[in-house]
């Protein structure tokens, strides 16, 4: 799944679960040479801008994946 | 005849901090096995000096730092390879630890410049870390769960593997870390943030040759 647009409903989702995270843990992801807090996340899937959108689709891929199974389908490989 | 390597680890931000110290763990292996290491570091990984390096022939190139689907980087974000290279790779074999450079560089240096093979990611390279632990990124424990694992890749490598091999214990590896936080049985701390990324990064590894 490659979004390029984000639904609300998807977005409210991430964000739903963003907001149960931990708040010590921090996310290095893309080439902007800084770090990501929890809230920076919340704002940039907000906000809809590409991190964000990066966010989103590893969230919901994973939930995609676990629900179908895919995620185990490795170990049989 | 113990494989040779290059290795570039910027460190000029977090992620490039983060990437520099692990990989060190890396060199520290490599040295105690009689491999010969050429360690690129710091405000040394430029273009220039990259290819100077790479004349001494060595087998593996490790890549640490940031990148795009063309490119990787060095310090500052300096160009050290990208689609517009036309230098002959030799039968090397590349291993980036860097985001997206196994969508359209891996297949370019391979196709076209006789690159072996390319071990890396044709998305985003994630890393969760914990924030109480920046100043001391090799005891992160969340981060290690992402970079302990990859770094597998080239130990596996630098002891003669081949780039299959490699690749497929790399993933194992992180694949064992995402099926210990499922099955972990205090699931009172939310960890699904830590398991999507993992399972993102294991996705996305590719192997191009």
């Amino acid at each position: 799944m490659k979004n390029n647009k984000i639904s609300q409903t998807e977005k409210e989702l991430v964000i739903a679960r963003l907001e149960a995270y931990p708040t010590n843990i921090g996310t290095l992801i893309g080439s902007n040479n800084e770090p990501y807090s929890t809230k920076d996340l919340i704002n940039n899937v907000s906000q809809g801008t590409a991190v964000g959108k990066q966010i989103v689709d590893i969230e919901l891929n994973y939930l995609k994946d676990l629900a179908t199974g895919k995620i185990y389908d490795i170990a049989s490989q | 005849m113990k494989p040779t390597a290059i290795i570039t680890r910027p460190c000029y931000d977090l992620a490039t901090n983060y990437l520099y110290y692990w990989t060190q763990l890396i060199i520290n292996i490599a040295k105690t096995k009689g491999n010969k290491i050429y360690d690129l570091s710091k405000k040394k990984v430029t273009n220039k000096n990259f290819w100077s390096y790479l004349k001494q022939n060595p087998n593996i190139i490790i890549f640490n730092g940031h990148g795009s689907d063309q490119t990787i980087y060095g310090h500052d974000n300096e160009i050290l390879i990208d689609t517009n290279n036309t230098k002959n790779l030799n039968n090397k074999i590349i291993y980036a630890r860097s985001c997206s450079s196994g969508k359209y560089l891996a297949k370019h240096l391979v196709e076209n410049n006789q690159l072996d093979s390319f071990i890396g990611y044709d998305e985003e390279f994630v890393i969760r870390y914990d924030i109480n632990s920046v100043m001391k990124p090799t005891k992160d424990k969340i981060a290690s769960l992402f970079l302990k694992t990859t770094n597998l890749i080239p130990q596996s490598l630098l002891k003669g593997h081949t780039a299959k091999e490699a690749h497929e214990k790399g993933k194992k590896a992180m694949y064992d870390q995402l099926i210990n936080l499922m099955t972990l049985e205090d699931q009172t701390i939310d960890n699904s943030h830590i398991m999507a990324s993992l399972w993102h990064d294991i996705k996305h590894q590719v192997l191009i040759t």
